[in-house]
């Protein structure tokens, strides 16, 4: 029994050594700068989403169509979790908030409260969040996670940072040891990286099958929007947005795959009827751009992304539905963020 | 279901007590076939269709042999057309068939012959070489044809080595399945470390490495030194979720009293082809060598011509065992090539062997062709690495450099602690507090670097 104790001894040293070195390193929320910027720019709409609005929104064409200022906040990756707090603790806790928040969603994302919320998405989301998030809590890692899990992730350091280490030691290999070594500023090091991997470097053919086979893997529970919603952010964003004075436009994005003519899994098409009707009984304007034949092929870059020419083209006919739920407003500036 | 699903863990957590708790081998037996198929059938149960005619198709075969001597010859071949033909139409047909349509059209013929569209079942080309190396060992007068549909039917499917290997001869797994077992704590905690440094390999080194992988073998067109990171990469990816699942496999084996046979020793050592070979995929390199290679002529072949070419076949076949692609032949024939030139010019041990520097030198050259052949195999076509390797993707800028230095970096921090583990291990034989030490720091690197979401081991496609 001598060595097993011994082993055992060894092991909750190392564990202890392991969490006491990580607990340190774990940084609080940061919302200073997101709700600066909304303060500043005061716009009339804002757009939330994840690359897609990256993409997809043009805040130049989007205040030309609509008169008015409007700006985006997105997370490259993110769900409706990130969505979830930056309407809650961004545009509905703004002094002046915007007249419509537009949240832009691919499938399920605008239901299903788990994506999102691990690596570089669920850094952002930790930086977003307060310093109590009971909803996102609830609904998003206890969900993900399972009772047992969730416990580990709230009381155990060096679980809650599994969420952040394989990004952070990436980011750090990348910006502290290659960059120097080859003389790149390591402010760079990140756009460098992406100049070489990202998704405009892809073959568009294998990139796009990767994308449909990954679409058509999904479990059909994660497009079962009955079964999906009330345990979503969805009501709640409803109600907060309500309470704030924003009114809450959902906006189903056109995919790549819909511009290719692919047929639409029949789960997929289903959840698209269940999501309008639903809106329509508790008055969200929902708009299904899946059949938009304006919003061509040609138009889309890499993946679900779109060109320059489809970003304007796609803003122009977004905003041309937004500008009468707008009405008389003022102006002011413009801009983007990534959170 | 997945060795690194939270299903594996609670079925386990189920059986374990179980099995312990029966006094009967042959209960244990009954047990422990009944997890197999549950565990295989899992995901798809009609692929337990495919593994119950297998396994009765060879438990009849071999009595037969044993039985009709003067037939034998007659039951080996039902067996060798049963267990290919099941491989041929599930994993070769389209690819066969494919081929034929645009041979025909080079030659101005229009053929269309019908495609299948079969799913692969997982781990059908590892049981069926099991069960065909049993039949062939009865015929050959090596083994004892078995009674025992039950303790024969646990060593086809017992779940530890199903799916993905290693590959089980009868004659070391057989007599196991037939002993009585008793609990020993020894045996039990020995799982320890092979499960610690499975799941680490897997799901921190081969399933972090991924992404990038992934990114590199989708570009248009990569630079050398990005095609050169992603090869070595997938190199790291490759090994981990291979070797990573085969100590998974000795371990949940050993927790049941198994042993079952190693399949890789430290392969990126080698300083010679020849001896990775016999650290690569153990269990698949002697299975090739004694049921294809020896028995085309092997090394005994007359003639260095004749000889050369059964090598560079048997490669080349076993290439194809991997997958119905053309890449995979190639790849089979890139360490065929290999293996020759290293005989034809005697760059063996007795040339590494001469010096330090020179077993350097072999160490270098081996691992960076090992590197260019498993960038091979990961390729989607031989036109789209070739033209990578020949620098057609353009002009290497400080960007592309950064971003080949920094995955060559995270590759290798990843799998540094596995590094440290073996070193010491080796270094150090008697300090086990340094290992034990080590094998805790994995656990860590388990609880804070593992990725979750269950990506599939890479030998399950084949």
């Amino acid at each position: 029994m001598r060595p097993l104790l011994l082993e055992l001894l060894i092991g909750a040293a190392v564990l202890a050594g392991a969490t006491a070195a990580v607990a340190s390193r774990y940084s609080g929320p940061e919302l200073a700068a997101a709700r600066t910027e909304l303060a500043g720019a005061r716009p009339a709409v804002v757009f939330l989403g994840n690359s897609t609005t990256r993409e997809g929104i043009d805040v130049e064409a989007a205040r030309e169509a609509l008169g008015e200022p409007a700006i985006k906040l997105f997370g490259d990756g993110s769900g409706s979790a990130l969505w979830w707090l930056l309407l809650k603790n961004v545009v509905a806790a703004a002094p002046v908030p915007p007249r419509i928040a537009c949240i832009l969603f691919r499938d399920h994302e605008l239901t299903n409260p788990t994506l999102g919320l691990s690596g570089e998405p669920g850094m952002q989301l930790a930086a977003t969040a307060t310093g109590s998030e009971p909803e996102l809590d609830r609904l998003g890692y206890r969900a993900a996670m399972g009772p047992l899990r969730h416990a580990a992730y709230r009381r155990w350091p060096l679980w809650r940072a599994r969420d952040s280490a394989a990004t952070l030691l990436d980011r750090f290999l990348r910006r502290r040891v290659a960059a120097p070594l080859l003389g790149v500023d390591p402010v760079h090091a990140d756009a460098a990286w992406w100049n070489v991997l990202g998704d405009k470097r892809m073959d568009r053919a294998r990139l796009t099958a990767y994308q449909l086979r990954n679409e058509d893997g999904r479990d059909t529970t994660d497009l079962d929007f009955d079964a999906q919603v009330e345990r979503s952010f969805l009501p709640l964003m409803v109600e907060r947005a309500r309470a704030a004075g924003v009114e809450l436009v959902l906006v189903r994005i056109r995919t790549r795959r819909d511009a290719l003519g692919a047929p639409l899994p029949a789960r997929n098409r289903r959840y698209g009827e269940r999501a309008a009707a639903w809106c329509a009984g508790h008055g969200v304007p929902l708009f299904d751009y899946r059949g938009e034949a304006s919003l061509t092929a040609d138009l889309f870059g890499f993946g679900d992304h779109f060109t320059e020419e489809g970003a304007r083209a796609f803003t122009g006919e977004l905003c041309g539905r937004l500008r009468p739920l707008l009405g008389d407003g003022g102006a002011g500036g413009a801009g983007g963020r990534r959170r | 279901m997945l060795f690194t699903s939270w299903d594996f863990a609670g079925f386990l957590l189920v059986l374990l007590p179980l099995y312990w708790a029966i006094p009967s081998r042959l209960a244990q037996n009954w047990l422990l076939l009944v997890a197999s198929y549950v565990f295989y059938g899992w995901v798809a149960p009609w692929w337990l269709v495919l593994v119950l005619v297998s396994t009765l198709l060879d438990w009849s075969c071999a009595q037969a042999i044993e039985r009709w001597r003067p037939l034998r010859n007659r039951f080996l071949v039902a067996s060798l057309v049963g267990n290919l033909g099941l491989l041929g139409t599930f994993k070769y047909f389209d690819f066969f068939a494919e081929n034929v349509a645009a041979a025909c059209g080079a030659l101005g013929l229009t053929v269309s012959p019908p495609a299948l569209r079969l799913v692969l079942p997982a781990g059908i080309s590892f049981y069926t070489l099991q069960t065909m190396s049993y039949t062939i060992d009865v015929w050959r007068g090596e083994l004892r044809a078995r009674r025992s549909f039950v303790d024969f039917a646990l060593y086809v499917s017992f779940f530890s080595q199903l799916v993905a290997g290693p590959i089980e001869r009868a004659g070391n797994l057989l007599p196991q399945a037939e002993r009585p077992r008793r609990f020993r704590f020894e045996q039990f905690q020995s799982a320890f470390p092979l499960l610690v440094t499975g799941f680490f390999k897997k799901l921190v080194v081969a399933d972090n490495v991924a992404g990038h992988v992934d990114r590199i073998f989708m570009l248009e067109s990569p630079t050398l030194p990005v095609l050169l990171a992603g090869s070595l990469a997938f190199s790291a990816q490759i090994f981990c979720d291979f070797s990573g699942y085969s100590d998974i496999a000795r371990g949940t084996a050993r927790l049941l009293g198994f042993e079952v046979m190693e399949n890789f020793r430290a392969p990126y050592l080698s300083v010679t082809l020849d001896e990775f070979w016999r650290r690569w995929h153990i269990s698949l390199s002697t299975w090739i060598r004694d049921y294809l290679y020896v028995p085309l002529g092997g090394s005994r072949a007359p003639g260095a011509l004749r000889r050369h070419g059964v090598l560079l076949a048997t490669m080349g076949i076993s290439g194809l065992w991997h997958g119905a692609a053309w890449t995979f032949v190639i790849w089979g024939l890139w360490h065929g090539l290999g293996l020759v030139a290293c005989r034809v010019s005697g760059f063996d041990r007795r040339w590494t062997d001469r010096s330090r520097g020179a077993a350097l030198l072999s160490w270098a050259v081996t691992f960076g062709f090992v590197v260019i052949g498993f960038g091979l195999f990961r390729a989607h076509s031989l036109g789209w690495f070739a033209r990578g390797l020949a620098g057609v993707g353009g002009l290497t800028s400080r960007g592309e450099l950064l971003t080949a230095v920094s995955i060559t970096a995270t590759t290798a921090a990843l799998a540094l602690p596995l590094v440290a583990l073996h070193v010491a291990t080796k270094a150090l034989p008697r300090a086990t507090a340094v290992q034990s030490a080590l094998r805790w720091a994995l656990v860590a690197g388990l609880v804070l670097l593992a990725r979750e979401g269950g990506r599939e081991f890479i030998y399950f496609q084949f």
